[in-house]
């Protein structure tokens, strides 16, 4: 057995690791921290910024110097804590920020150069000549600075996000965290516990006088079907409202995740009542050299000690200013490990005493002013307090209690409040008020309320428990013996807080972020005075431990220095996330291809099976074009020919379809559109704009009336979703007096456009019950039929400009109307076409489309003008009117084509005049080949007082592709501008 | 001319079969079709409409009241989604008939909208099914709270959700939730089913009818 | 993340929520001209502290919901219909 490990504890077995390549042997249930302890070795990491040699200092998720990297096949995690790596068996860890070894680390210089780096040193040195940052400064710093470097492959694992409810949530599962939820489940109610560590217990679980209770009240709970207990689960932040995250580490302590199992998972939980019973972290002291590896906090070493049977060293030296440090002491002691002195800066308190009178060698009055040593501990230094003459105490091991500093980072977040607490010298959370209730839901409870005493927080929880449960927030019966442990009630002295000993040497306050309590004291003096501007000054408290251990130290160093108490100083704002957490588990299952949700056609296997080569927009998979995978003009200008000659057919399921119904129907819609409906006969479809309040377009479409109170509106594809809402809002809002009644019917209904010249002719072979011909059905005609044997509905509308009808069938027949369709029109050689040849098509014609109603644009600037109202409320009515709005150089919508007609023109180009090729009057929105000229191209543009600009020339100029093309201005509307086509 | 048949309107879920981990209780995902209408309470007509649906044989769960329950008369389940606005669902019938029967029986008491083709329905039941609908579902799914006369609208892994229960009654240790979804999301929202339940496996059955 | 308390859904989540803006707000009449306008569309009191608004429970049963919401805190002090 390795002389680390302390005889006649339990071990498990054997578990092979290597850290930094060299194979380690640990046991099982052992930490890397432990694991590595238990082996000898001590120096675990290079500091942040000096290179200093780090080892371990705690036990838990607030460790701030024994950070290292985990690899695994194709997985690379950093800066974890070596206290929460659980061992397995080939476990691949590194250290960090070193080189090229952790014992040989040549950057260690900048340690030699320590005073050089004080707070604000890479602002104050890093400056001029303009552009060095970047080039030279920076990089050089990340070089030198930082801590593990992340993979840069594909992340192999899976993450899931969970929802999940409970009437009372318990955060923590110590003394108070077990007896709130005991409490709670007897009360019947719905509990989860959250347990950051292993093992359920918390303080409960390196204190052998409680481990009976521990495993009764764990025993009682686990009987109890509506209570859930999650470990290895951190509450990483609380949003108010009863809304707490948690992440638990699924998979994080094996080689990789079990099958169809997730690395991580992040629970997002909404309680109706939270205890938090967060527990408290001991705190360091300031003193020269405290970061020496064999400086550890004095419960870390008594975790070790009891928990894993690893000796943090042979001989130690404790520096303690509590009575609960004491506990410690003696189990060290027990454990065989020589206590060479027992340095408390007090009086002797009656705990501290009796440690005293058996046989410890306790210098009361006294303080440990430095470390000796460099890679490990060697000794301290001690003096009576108020004399300067030192003395000199040989250990290995130096264990540290400043006290402790209850866990309130979720209190605040959940704005419940702190409150500094004399008998702790902390803060503590408090509450909550009845403001704080209405947002947090939270009650505090143990340590984490300052409730310190093993029977006094096991009390202290019950009772919240009960009153989160609902019960008497004040029960007349304290909770029965049995649920309580077995232990005497707290007897303590009193805390003196100590902070600092002033000394030569560094004395750290924030291990992770090399701080120094020199550093806080030049903050003060350089006027960072406020606590949140020190921290951004100097670091202090930044870091994957968020300045647990050393946080209020800091914030003591600082008062001292402004001459203030550091109750008035207080603690920076503690955000989400407490702790760490991967973006892989708070993406979830939401990543790559999954990030948004695909909206498919209901014809997408169809189109899939012919050909078809798909575009996403927006959420939806649309058919670009069906040529197999050819994405030049070639097809696309075949298809648009194929229309403009003979028939094609499209799906425009994707539009938005609304069924608007009621009395005010009409009405409804005169005010939602820029122009009227209330005229519109039944049996007929009008095209409508509709405007925002502000004049600015918002949303196009045809609507149709298929009886005095029955319409159906369509929106555009991409602002289906918000042209719903929009009109919802008015109906709902600000005209609740109108009887009007909205449903969504995009789903339902597939739809097609059968457009050319042969439509007529291809649809009067399938369709019933309508007659097709000019006269029966004329253009702008809708109504209901039955095609190919389905009820549906047919528009005689049209994008293309040809003679065209949609047909609109429910979803479930659309495959069959299609195939009939395509049937029937088999001997017009009838051919589907995609976005492409449709964007084609409406170019042509100069219909706007998206990138027209670009969210700028008025009616006026797109050439509509003249389909506002004159008479009637509209939304948009008032604010179009005004003048900016009517100005002569607005941004106005034209058509134009290269001068040289086969030269391409590109989407988003900028129209300049040969005489001022730097000002861009305008840019286009949309550019194709035509289906005309053999390579013809064409475009749409908004340009500055375009209306009145047809026949100009200009240079469409796109820099990035190096190109300038003459083009000429003319009307948007190039083919049949008489409509006459639409009509025939 | 063949005579029309309504399909699912898109892929389906994966060939029926094992799905995902092993040695747990599988989870059952089935898709399902239906005939649906939106009935909306015209200005009132609480009264007309109360007496209409009696004679329709139709129960109309929180009339006028609030949203939230659901209730199943003979082939029809009635699912009240707002205040004065329900969600009826029937087996698939000839085209256009159910709609048509309820809109001649409810006549000016209501609107009646055909919805039913644009909805693709999902069954997930089981002993895991709370489970693995928590991956994405931020209602509370807890038999006390969701019960099997419940019904909600929400939304999972970003795809608005119609949730109900579909199961016999006593079955709350293995309830069968049904979620209607818009019929072009169907393919997303199969993956998220399959991903949620791929940690407790899933069995899959074949595309229903009932 | 607020949790509102939709009155015909019960709690829900944000999300399924869409905010449309200051409720205390009414839209100008037919008679009305752009000054009116111009405060309807973009004049706002931009409180610390409670705030009336309009969210559009889209994810739910897509009614309109009138709530009080404390800017400052986010305490929500209740939800009604129109």
């Amino acid at each position: 057995m390795s002389p680390h490990r302390i005889a006649g504890r339990d071990q498990g077995a054997p578990i092979r690791f290597s850290f930094d390549g060299e194979a380690i042997e640990g046991r099982a249930g052992d930490t890397l921290a432990s694991a590595l302890m238990a082996s000898g070795v001590r120096l675990m990491g290079r500091s942040f910024k000096l290179h200093r040699p780090r080892g371990v200092v705690t036990a838990g998720p607030e460790e701030p110097s024994a950070l290292v990297t985990v690899v695994r096949p194709g997985r690379r995690d950093v800066n974890l804590p070596a206290t929460m790596v659980e061992l397995f068996d080939g476990l691949e860890a590194h250290s960090q920020n070193r080189w090229p070894r952790l014992d040989l680390d040549l950057m260690s210089v900048t340690g030699r150069l320590g005073s050089l780096f004080s707070a604000g040193f890479y602002y104050k040195t890093f400056m001029g000549p303009q552009g060095a940052w970047e080039r030279l400064y920076e990089p050089l710093i990340r070089r030198a600075a930082g801590l593990g470097h992340a993979s840069t492959e594909a992340d192999p694992d899976s993450y899931e996000i969970v929802h999940a409810h409970c009437e009372v949530l318990v955060i923590g599962s110590g003394l108070a965290g077990l007896s709130a939820a005991r409490a709670a489940g007897e009360a019947g109610r719905r509990v989860i516990v959250l347990e950051q560590d292993r093992a359920f217990g918390g303080g409960a679980l390196v204190d052998g006088a409680l481990e009976s209770w521990r495993s009764s009240t764990l025993a009682a709970l686990s009987a109890m079907p509506e209570v859930r207990m999650l470990y290895r689960t951190t509450a990483v932040g609380a949003y108010g409202h009863g809304v707490v995250a948690a992440l638990e580490r699924v998979a994080d302590h094996l080689p990789e995740p079990e099958p169809f199992q997730p690395r991580q998972r992040l629970y997002v939980i909404r309680a109706r009542r939270i205890v938090l019973a967060t527990g408290a972290v001991e705190r360091l002291v300031a003193l020269a050299n405290n970061d020496v590896p064999g400086v550890m906090l004095a419960t870390a070493a008594r975790a070790y000690v009891n928990r894993h049977g690893a000796a943090p060293g042979r001989s130690a030296v404790f520096f303690v200013n509590n009575d609960e440090a004491y506990a410690a002491v003696r189990d060290l002691k027990a454990a065989g490990i020589a206590i060479a002195a027992v340095v408390d800066p007090r009086e002797p308190t009656p705990i501290a005493a009796e440690a005293e009178a058996a046989g410890l060698p306790v210098l009361f009055g006294h303080e440990v002013t430095a470390v000796r040593g460099r890679r490990s501990v060697a000794g301290v230094r001690v003096r009576k307090r108020g004399t300067m003459q030192e003395r000199a105490i040989a250990c290995d091991l130096l264990g540290l209690s400043g006290g402790y500093s209850p866990q309130t980072q979720l209190a605040a977040q959940a704005q419940l409040g702190t409150a500094w607490i004399e008998a702790i010298a902390g803060f503590a959370a408090i509450g909550p008020s009845p403001d704080a209730e209405a947002f947090s839901a939270m009650i505090p409870a143990g340590a984490a309320a300052g409730v310190f005493g093993r029977l006094e927080a096991a009390r202290h929880g019950a009772a919240a428990g009960a009153r989160a449960a609902g019960l008497a927030s004040d029960p007349a019966q304290p909770p029965a013996e049995a649920r309580e442990p077995a232990v005497p009630p707290r007897r303590d002295g009193p805390i003196m807080p100590l902070w600092e000993v002033r000394g030569r040497g560094k004395a750290f306050v924030d291990l992770q972020n090399d701080v120094t309590a020199d550093d806080m004291r030049q903050a003060a003096r350089e006027g960072y005075r406020h606590v949140e501007h020190a921290k951004r000054y100097t670091t202090h408290g930044m870091g994957t431990d968020q300045g647990r251990t050393g946080g209020l130290v800091g914030a003591a160093v600082l008062a001292a220095a402004q001459g203030r108490e550091v109750s008035a100083v207080g603690l920076s704002k503690p955000r989400p996330f407490v702790t760490p957490v991967s973006f892989g588990a708070l993406a979830g299952a939401e990543t790559g291809a999954h990030f948004k949700p695909e909206r498919r056609l209901p014809l997408h296997g169809w189109h899939e099976a012919h050909g078809a080569v798909f575009v996403r927009i927006g959420l939806w998979l649309r058919p670009l074009v069906y040529s197999g995978g050819d994405t030049s003009w070639g097809p696309v200008v075949a298809e648009a020919r194929a229309v403009r000659s003979g028939v094609g057919i499209t799906d425009v399921s994707s539009l938005g379809k609304i069924d608007v119904r009621g009395r005010d129907a009409a009405a409804f819609l005169d005010r939602i559109y820029a122009n009227g409906f209330s005229s519109l006969s039944v049996g007929k479809a009008r095209y409508g704009l509709m405007l925002r309040e502000d004049g600015i377009v918002f949303d196009d479409g045809t609507t149709s009336r298929l009886a005095e109170d029955h319409f159906i509106v369509t929106t555009t594809t991409g602002k289906a979703t918000e042209a719903l809402e929009h009109m919802e809002f008015h109906a709902q809002c600000v005209w609740p007096e109108l009887d009007v009644r909205l449903a969504n019917i995009a789903d339902h209904w597939a739809q097609f456009a059968i457009a050319g010249p042969r439509s007529r002719a291809v649809l009067s072979r399938i369709v019933a019950g309508l007659d097709l011909s000019n006269e029966g059905f004329p253009f702008m005609a809708a109504g209901e039929a039955i095609i190919a044997g389905v009820p549906g509905r047919i528009f005689r509308i049209s994008f293309s400009g040809e003679l065209a009808y949609e047909v609109a069938v429910p979803a479930g027949h659309a495959a069959f109307v299609w195939d009939a369709i395509m049937a029937a029109g088999e001997p017009d050689g009838i051919r589907p076409y995609g976005l492409d040849a449709l964007n084609l098509m409406r170019i042509e014609k100069g219909h706007v489309a998206g990138s027209e109603l670009n969210g700028q644009t008025t009616a006026a600037d797109l050439g509509l003008g003249r389909m506002l109202k004159k008479k009637g409320d509209f939304i948009g009515r008032a604010l179009a009117g005004r003048p900016a709005l009517a100005a002569a150089d607005r941004l106005q919508l034209v058509g134009l084509h290269p001068v040289n007609k086969a030269r391409r023109l590109r989407n988003g180009a900028h129209l300049v005049s040969a005489g001022e090729p730097k000002r861009s009057q305008g840019y286009l929105t949309a550019a194709c080949m035509t289906s005309e000229g053999p390579h013809d191209w064409i475009g749409l543009a908004l340009l500055e007082g375009g209306h009145g600009r047809h026949g100009e020339r200009m240079i469409a100029t796109s820099p990035v592709h190096d190109e300038a093309i003459e083009v000429e201005i003319a009307s948007p509307h190039r083919l049949d501008p008489e409509n006459a086509r639409v009509k025939a | 001319m063949s005579k029309p048949e309504r399909g699912l309107g898109w892929g389906g879920l994966p060939p029926p079969g094992h799905h995902g981990a092993l040695g747990r209780d599988p989870v059952k995902l089935q898709a399902f079709m239906r005939d649906a209408v939106e009935v909306r309470l015209a200005p009132g007509m609480a009264e007309a409409l109360r007496h209409a649906a009696a004679g329709l044989g139709l129960a109309l769960p929180g009339m006028g009241e609030s949203a939230g329950t659901g209730s199943a008369t003979g082939a029809v389940t009635t699912l009240g989604l707002a205040p004065g606005e329900w969600l009826a669902l029937a087996r698939p019938e000839e085209p256009g008939a159910f709609a048509r029967r309820i809109a001649s029986g409810l006549e000016a008491a209501a609107s009646v909208v055909e919805t039913g083709h644009g909805l693709a329905c999902f069954s997930v039941s089981g002993r895991a099914a709370r489970e693995v609908l928590a991956k994405g579902c931020r209602l509370d799914l807890h038999p006390a709270v969701f019960t099997s006369s419940t019904a909600a609208r929400t939304v999972i892994a970003q795809i608005p959700v119609t949730l109900w229960r579909k199961d016999e009654a006593g079955a709350a240790d293995s309830p069968v939730f049904a979620l209607a979804v818009p019929l072009t999301f169907a393919q997303s929202f199969a993956h998220f089913l399959l991903g949620a339940s791929a940690g407790t496996g899933a069995e899959i059955l074949p595309a229903s009818k009932d | 993340m607020l949790r509102i308390t939709c009155p015909h859904c019960g709690p829900r989540d944000e999300i399924e929520f869409r905010y449309r803006g200051d409720a205390s707000l009414s839209r100008p009449g037919p008679e009305d001209d752009a000054k009116a306008f111009q405060r309807y569309a973009y004049e706002r009191e931009n409180p610390a502290g409670m705030h009336l608004e309009w969210w559009l429970h889209v994810g739910g049963c897509r009614r309109a919901l009138k709530l009080q919401r404390d800017t400052a805190s986010h305490v929500i002090g209740g939800a009604g219909e129109p």
